[in-house]
């Protein structure tokens, strides 16, 4: 995307609008890179920085913390830069015998306090799997899904009565484990996906993140809507299970 | 005869090569444009049917395990009867529709021959 691109007075205007479009859209992730981009160049940019800090903040990245210590060393009468650590002047207040704490290191708490409220619970984590299976399973001509650690441990299952998770488990691992041995011996590239077709029963094998997500399924049934389902829970299973 | 047969397959659009190998891996008849391509595949095949038929039962004539691996550059298609095995390997471009159906096609009618 921005490949070869070059910041320079003249269109640096130009970059911070973009950096702000895409803050506004959440493209938070875009909206850092351009940041960088300005700020490598130019880091004294004042603009630049708060986009970034902001972005960052959006992305709950702890090193949000650092860009707004340096704002706030850099321009510290500036309003804007003050109205961040507003919220964490209230708390402040309340707790009259902290009052001597720098802004910084009371924004560093709040920080703190963001975090520990982004770890999600052992509860909280198999919900969410349970509810992502269960996404799943409702597609039609789906009989069960189960999700499995790369060597062979079940992280959760919502299978058939008669399947036993543990059996299905260390089969579906063993298949990722003959296939990717065999297959690094050629230039075919990594496995992106196994289907196995028994009977009128079809398994489809995904794997992402170090975890196989297996779906049981009947002769006939949407594979797009399954692909596309099993692509999202893969994405976003590193960062249920490892937060 | 075999060798008639899976040239069907090498037919379609995309194929890089075909090959029919007992359960224990050893080639039949192959047809591939890289041969050590062949023996290197379908050892793993013949490997991965094992693992597959411990845990899902034995493969038989009218009850066959027909798999697909995809990866980033290509595909490989497996059915495995009673006694055979029939494999090819595919570019990811390759009308799978199509080869799947030829595939299944050609298995059943090399069945009445090995």
């Amino acid at each position: 995307m921005n490949e070869g691109m070059k910041v320079d007075r003249e269109s640096l205007s130009v970059f911070i609008m973009i950096a702000e479009d895409l803050y506004k859209n959440k493209a938070y992730n875009e909206a850092i890179t351009y940041c960088k981009m300005i700020l490598s160049e130019f880091p004294d940019i004042k603009d630049a920085k708060i986009l970034l800090y902001k972005s960052l903040k959006g992305l709950n990245d702890p090193t949000a913390l650092n860009v707004l210590n340096e704002l706030l060393n850099e321009y510290p009468d500036d309003q804007q830069i003050k109205s961040f650590v507003e919220p964490v002047k209230k708390l402040e207040e309340n707790k009259p015998e902290k009052k001597e704490e720098t802004i910084s290191s009371v924004n560093l708490e709040v920080m703190e306090k963001i975090e520990k409220e982004n770890i999600i619970t052992a509860n909280e984590t198999e919900s969410l799997l349970d509810r992502s299976l269960g996404e799943i399973n409702k597609v039609n001509g789906v009989l069960g899904s189960i999700i499995i650690e790369e060597s062979g441990l079940v992280v959760k299952s919502k299978m058939i009565e008669n399947l036993d998770p543990e059996i299905t488990s260390a089969l579906f691992s063993t298949i990722f484990l003959v296939c990717e041995d065999s297959i690094g011996k050629t230039d075919l590239g990594p496995i992106d996906r196994i289907f196995i077709e028994i009977g009128k029963v079809r398994i489809y094998l995904f794997k992402g993140n170090g975890y196989i997500l297996g779906i049981f399924t009947e002769e006939i049934v949407k594979i797009g809507l399954i692909l596309i389902k099993a692509k999202q829970l893969l994405k976003n299973i590193k960062q249920v299970l490892e937060q | 005869m075999i060798k008639e047969k899976i040239e069907k397959v090498m037919e379609i659009g995309g194929v890089k090569g075909v090959a029919v190998l007992t359960k224990d891996g050893l080639i039949v008849e192959k047809l591939f444009y890289e041969t050590d391509l062949a023996e290197l595949l379908g050892a793993m095949v013949a490997k991965i049917n094992i693992e597959m038929e411990k845990s899902l039962g034995k493969s038989t004539d009218p009850l066959p395990i027909f798999s697909t691996i995809y990866t980033d550059k290509g595909e490989i298609l497996f059915i495995s009867k009673e006694k055979f095995i029939l494999f090819t390997l595919a570019e990811k471009n390759v009308n799978i529709g199509s080869l799947i159906i030829q595939i299944k096609n050609i298995a059943t009618s090399l069945q009445e021959l090995i």
